[in-house]
This record gives structure tokens, sequence and C-alpha cells, in this order.
């Protein structure tokens, strides 16, 4: 009898262990899966939002330099990005994308032109100081130098269930005018 | 009887080692999947950096192409061996100047990445031209450095030159 009681004590404690330890390893499955899963999100969002022109992407911003958006941008197109809440296999996603335009100035040594210059003749070459301003798209000027890069970061944010921890995942990249 | 006493713990011990072997494998088998997830948010993060950077490249090359194209063409010439004579000498090479110093733009500047954590960057362009036809093949290359992880792109663009000749007159 003590025996059998021993037998069965050891029993369910070893039971209880293994259960625990692959409930354990369940919920770090399910962890990863979200993981996973908010990585999917992010990278087909930021795909549409980069696929976007330059022009429509600046057009959600207004007269704002910088701003977040966290709703849906162009509903019932085929160009339409999702952003806001977001809710796949029950667990809910808050997806943001956040843009600036950002002022670039590119230097570069500009070619001097004289009487002696060739095409063909590379020794007929001249080249002036380092300079920043040709190739310079900071709004200083109305058309010339207008804004011509945004800045977007896109981030999609969840909670962890059971212990509530907030998670998110993020990149970043450039939308550049490059049309006329 | 007597012979078969303490028979119910080795079974069960037996048991016990049994499941836990089980459990145990169980967990190795998932831990290979934690294991490739903060690579696929990397690796995702550097492609983006990189298709951003390499349209920040094609931008400055749109906006000054003739520049562009006389500091390449300078610096092929300026490569050759034995070197022209002729062909004047600069402090800063005008294509060094073109793909821009360390830490400007389009060579690991602070700050273009953020919140991305990455560590360095740099961007070279290459020309490939087609000397029967005028039109060349603009080659941009980023290498983007995380640590740990390190990726190259390649993105080619079609580019071509014409002459417009003044109309004729009537």
């Amino acid at each position: 009898m003590v025996e059998i009681m021993v037998a069965f004590t050891i029993l369910v404690m070893s039971v209880l262990s293994i259960s625990g330890l692959v409930s354990y390893g369940h919920r770090g499955t399910e962890k990863d899966f979200r993981n996973v899963q908010a990585i999917q999100i992010l990278e087909e969002q930021m795909n549409k939002m980069l696929a976007a022109s330059y022009s429509k992407i600046e057009s959600t911003m207004g007269a704002a330099a910088k701003t977040t958006l966290n709703n849906v941008l162009f509903a019932g197109t085929e160009h339409q990005i999702v952003l806001g809440k977001l809710t796949v296999s029950k667990t809910e996603y808050d997806i943001t994308a956040e843009l600036e335009k950002v002022p670039v100035s590119f230097g570069i040594m500009p070619l001097e032109i004289d009487n002696s210059y060739e095409f063909a003749k590379v020794e007929t070459y001249r080249f002036g100081a380092l300079t920043n301003t040709l190739a310079r798209f900071d709004g200083s000027n109305n058309n010339k130098n207008r804004y011509r890069v945004i800045k977007v970061i896109m981030r999609v944010r969840w909670v962890e269930p059971i212990v509530n921890k907030n998670r998110e995942v993020a990149a970043m990249s450039y939308i550049v005018d490059l049309e006329g | 009887m007597r012979k078969r006493s303490g028979m119910a713990i080795v079974i069960v011990l037996s048991l016990a080692l049994f499941m836990l072997i089980l459990g145990v494998s169980y967990l190795k088998s998932i831990s290979q999947v934690t294991h490739t997830n903060p690579h696929r948010l990397t690796q995702v993060q550097s492609d983006f950096f990189a298709q951003g950077i390499q349209k920040l490249a094609v931008l400055k090359f749109k906006a000054v192409p003739a520049d562009f194209y006389h500091a390449y063409r300078y610096k092929v010439e300026d490569e050759k061996f034995p070197r022209n004579p002729l062909l004047p000498k600069f402090t800063t090479s005008p294509f060094s100047a073109f793909l821009g110093a360390d830490k400007t733009i389009l060579q690991g500047m602070e700050g273009m990445a953020d919140p991305v954590p990455v560590i360095d960057y740099k961007t070279e362009y290459l020309v490939n031209s087609s000397k029967k036809f005028d039109r060349d093949m603009v080659e941009i290359r980023v290498k983007v450095d995380f640590e740990g992880f390190s990726q190259s792109y390649i993105a080619n663009y079609d580019a071509s030159r014409s002459l417009i000749l003044p109309a004729a007159a009537p």
C-alpha cells in the first residue's frame, strides 16, 4: 500500500512537471508565431508604402513636415495600405507609419567647361571646388529645391497575453521623388 | 509476492523518465524556430533601408548626371597605367567627392537609419556602357552592416543619353 502511494505520488509529480514543460514550450511557440506574423504584416504594408508614388504619399501629409498615420490609406483602391488596428489570429496589432520630409543636399565637384573642353578628351576636364548647392532639396526654393525625400518609419505593436508585455517591430526606408 | 515488491516504483520511475525524454526532445525541436526569428527581422530592416539608400543614390545621379559621367570618366582614366601625364590632378578625386566622404548621406551618415540599428553602410556606383548605342547601365551597390549581420544589394538602372539638335533654319 505504501509502495503504491509513493509510486502514485512520484507519477503525479512527474506528469505535472512534464505538462508544465510542454505548455511552456507551446507558449513559446505561440509567442514566436505572433512575432513572425508581426514581421509579415510589417513587410507587406511597408512594401505597399514604398510602391506608392512620392506625390501620393506627400498628399497624405498635408502641409505638415512630420506626421504619424494610423488610418487606412487609399482605401478601396489597389494601393490600399492598412494602418491602425488589425486583428489576425486573435491577436490585435497596431500599425503606424511616421512620415517626415527630410532635407538633403549632395556634395559634388561641378564640371567647369572652358574653351579647351572636349568630351572625348578627359585631360580637358576641369572640376570646381566641392559644393552642395547644386543638388539641394530642402524646401528653400519653391520648385527648384523642393523637398524630394520622405523618411518613413513603419511600426507594428502588439501586447503579449498573460504577461501583458508591449512588443514592437519596426522598419524604415526613404520614399524619393524621382519623377521629373 | 515478496519477489514482486518494489516493482511499482520501478515502473513509475521508468514512465517518468520516458515522459521526460519526450518533453526535452519537444523543447529542442521548437528551440530552432526561436533562433531564426531575430535574423528575419534584421533581414527585413536591412532590405528596406538599402532600398531607401539606393533611391537616394539615384536621386543624386538624376540631379547632376553630367557631373557624374565626367567624374566617372576621369576616375577610369586616372586609374589607367601608365597614367596620362596630361590628366589634371586633384587633391580629392571628383568621383570620390561624388560618392561622398565618410558620414555623408550615401556613406554611413549618423541617424540616417534611426530607429533601425544599422552600424554602417556604404554606396558605390559602377557604369557599364554600351558603346554601340548611347545607353548605360548604372549599377548602384549598397552594403549595410548590422551587429553580426551584413548584406550587399545591387540595383541596375538603365540610362540613355541623347543630344537634342537645334531646329534647322527654314
